[in-house]
Order: C-alpha cells, then structure tokens, then sequence
C-alpha cells in the first residue's frame, strides 16, 4: 500500500491551494491534523472494462490553519467535496504515476487541472467530483461526461466517495 | 509587495508564460476558497484578476491551449460579472481562424447579449452614484460628508455584489481617496491591481497610498512593479 503526506501538494502542486485543498481534504474525510486516510482506488485504465484495485493512505497535512478549518466547516457547502476530491485523486496521481498540476482552468462550475510528468511532458486534463457515500462508480459516469467536454488530448476522470473511503480513476484515450 | 483579501497577490513573480500559468491557477484556486469563505466582491475581483491573466495568455502565447484559455476566460468573466471583457473574449475567437464557429460560441453570445445591458446599466447607477458624491462638495459639515460618502459607497457595494469589481472598486477608491481614509483607498487600490494588474496608474496611486502610513510598503510596491514592468514604469503613465 502506497502513502502519500498530502502536506507534499505544498512542495509538488503549488498550483493546488493548500490553504483550500488540504483543510477541504479534512474537513470531508472528518479527519483530525497529521492523521491518515485510507482509500481504495479502482483504477480503469484506457479501453479497460474492468479496474485494478490499489489501496491507497494519504496522511493529513498536520499544521493545518484553525482558521481555515473552521471558515470551510462554516461554508459547508457540497462543492468542497469536489475540492477534497481533487486533493485526494492528484496525490494519488503523483504517488503513483510522478503526476502533478501544471496548470488550473475553469470550464463550467468546476476546475480542470491540467497534468504533467515531473520530466515536463503534458499529459491531459483531469476532472474530479467528490460525493458522500460507499461508491464512486455513479459519480465517476457524470465526470467521465463533463471531461469529454473538455479540450485537448488525454482525458482523465476521478472520483472519491468520502465516508466509503473509496475512490475511482478511469483514463480516457 | 500587494496583497489583496487574505494574501492574494496581484502580480505573478515575472512576466514569463509559465509564471503566469501559476499565477491565474493560484487566482483560480483563491476564487474558489473566495465563493465559500468571502463576500462576494472577493470572489468577483479574484475572478477578474485570473480573467485578465487568461487573456494575457492568449495574446503572448497565442496557438497553445487557446480554446481551454477562452472557455476558462468566459466562465471567469461570469463570475466576475463583467461581459464586456467576455464580449472581447468572443470577438478573438471570431477572429481566429482555430476558434471561430466552434459551438460553445454561439451559446455564450447568446448569454454575453444577455447579461451585457445589466452591466451598462450598472456602470450607469455607479456613474450616478459618484455625482451624488461630488455633489457633496458644497457640504461644509464634515460629519454630514462623511455620512453622504458612506451612503454612496454602500450603494456602490450593493452593485458590487452582482457587477463587476473594476468600477466598483474605482468609485470606491476615488471616495475613500478624497475622505482620506488612507487604509480604505489602499485596500480598493490593492483590490483595482488584482483587477488590471498592469494598469500603470494604479500602482502609482496605490503606492501614494501606501506612502501615506507605511513608507516601506509603498517602496517594496514600486520595487515590484520595477522588476515586473522595468525601471522606468511610471513614465509610461
């Protein structure tokens, strides 16, 4: 099982927000400071019908602002879910592919973030939602639709189930 | 350096393309944390300043991801509620030989001709707004002047949360800056710098404000824009 410190996105993404990414990521697995999450990802690669099962832990950010906690716990509103999600599907990306956020675009109400190797090389747009629940496969079909929308080559939809501690990535062609 | 509502910067750290990628994307990453945190001027100037970055990108680095640069421009200027730059957006598409009868066009000029009059009309309930004001010059009773000021900038900030932040926060900033209210006019000046980041004039006047209660601010703002902009900047003005 692979572990990745989401506090890494400060260093690796920068163009993730920590300040919004990991107090979302908290917030949605209810989770304290430098604690661990764990997930089980099934991983569809391109044209397959079936996925892999990988399980994944992310260990939680542990100097977390109070602050920012609390002023997201006060929002509650449900497109955080999307924000942890993405947290969640680009650590689990960079841990096991070397992927990282090059870039953020918006395209509808939601944020597309554009991929690349850590040699440099672009490698397509990824979309995430995020839900409550024990299953992401039916979310995963309503990104699967909104990332088609999306211009440029390679497409990559994720979703995570928070509650289930499951998550789900399918790589378009 | 110019910070806007809880650390937002205006200013990317060069003027180079991939520093500008990161920028609008940390822009684009603080609106969101804006939408469930902020009043929604915050959010609307995010916008804008990750609006501009976009369109930036488009015209210095033209032929690479132009429709994803477009499509995200047009959903900024919908959040932040300014269709005049989106109108622009749709006019380079139309003069772009890749972009031009792509099918999201058609729907978004719909919805840019749409919402376009509520823009004029706003800008013109702002430019009626700021005459009241000006009217209040013959006021010699500095309370009653005061107060007339505060009436006119809450009308101002009512528009400000559905139109967008340029004119918002310019009547507000000219208000503040003929009050003196040194920390109010800096805070609009800083929200107008996010807005048009390389607008020369409103640095200057920014850093003025500065100048006015923290000296060292004021120069580390010019020292910023001299890195970014040249040496010389201000002579453009």
């Amino acid at each position: 099982m692979q572990t990745y410190n989401l506090a890494k996105l400060r260093a690796d993404q920068p163009n993730l927000w920590p300040p919004l990414v990991l107090p979302a990521c908290l917030l949605a697995c209810e989770a304290a400071p430098g604690t661990t999450s764990s997930f089980e990802l099934a991983y569809f690669a391109p044209g397959a019908q079936d996925p892999t099962i990988e399980r994944f832990s992310l260990v939680h950010a542990a100097d977390v602002s109070t602050s920012d906690i609390e002023a997201l716990r006060a929002a509650g509103h449900e497109d955080l879910l999307h924000v942890a999600a993405a947290g969640v599907i680009t650590a689990i990306l960079r841990a096991r592919d070397d992927l990282r956020v090059a870039r953020v675009s918006k395209r509808g109400p939601w944020l597309d973030l554009h991929l690349q190797r850590l040699d440099g090389r672009g490698d397509g747009v990824l979309v995430v939602f995020g839900t409550q629940g024990a299953d992401p496969e039916g979310v995963l079909a309503d990104v699967v639709k909104h990332v088609h929308g999306a211009p440029g080559g390679r497409k990559i939809a994720g979703a995570v189930a928070f509650g289930g501690g499951k998550a789900a990535i399918r790589v378009l062609s | 350096m110019i910070t806007f509502a809880f650390g937002a910067e205006a200013w990317p750290k060069s003027l180079t393309v991939p520093d500008v990628e990161r920028h609008k994307s940390l822009l684009i990453q603080q609106a969101m944390y804006a939408r469930f945190t902020q009043p929604a001027m915050v959010l609307r100037t995010l916008s804008r300043g990750a609006l501009y970055w976009e369109r930036w990108l488009l015209e210095k680095d033209p032929g690479r991801c132009d429709e994803e640069r477009v499509l995200s421009g047009l959903e900024l200027a919908r959040d932040a509620g300014d269709w005049k730059e989106a109108e622009l957006l749709l006019a380079h598409c139309e003069a772009s030989s890749d972009l031009v009868g792509r099918p999201f066009l058609e729907a978004w000029s719909v919805i840019v001709r749409d919402r376009l009059q509520e823009q004029v009309d706003n800008e013109q309930r702002l430019e009626i707004a700021f005459q009241k004001f000006r009217g209040t010059k013959s006021v010699e009773d500095e309370t009653a002047r005061a107060e007339l000021a505060r009436d006119v900038m809450a009308r101002a900030s009512e528009i400000g949360q559905v139109g967008s932040p340029v004119p918002v926060n310019a009547l507000l900033a000219r208000i503040a800056a003929a009050q003196s209210w040194h920390e109010e006019a800096e805070g609009f000046y800083a929200a107008l710098l996010v807005c048009r980041p390389l607008w020369i004039p409103y640095i200057v006047q920014l850093s003025e404000h500065q100048a006015k209660s923290d000296l060292k601010r004021a120069f580390s703002t010019i020292e910023t824009a001299k890195s970014l902009l040249g040496a010389d900047f201000w002579l453009a003005t």
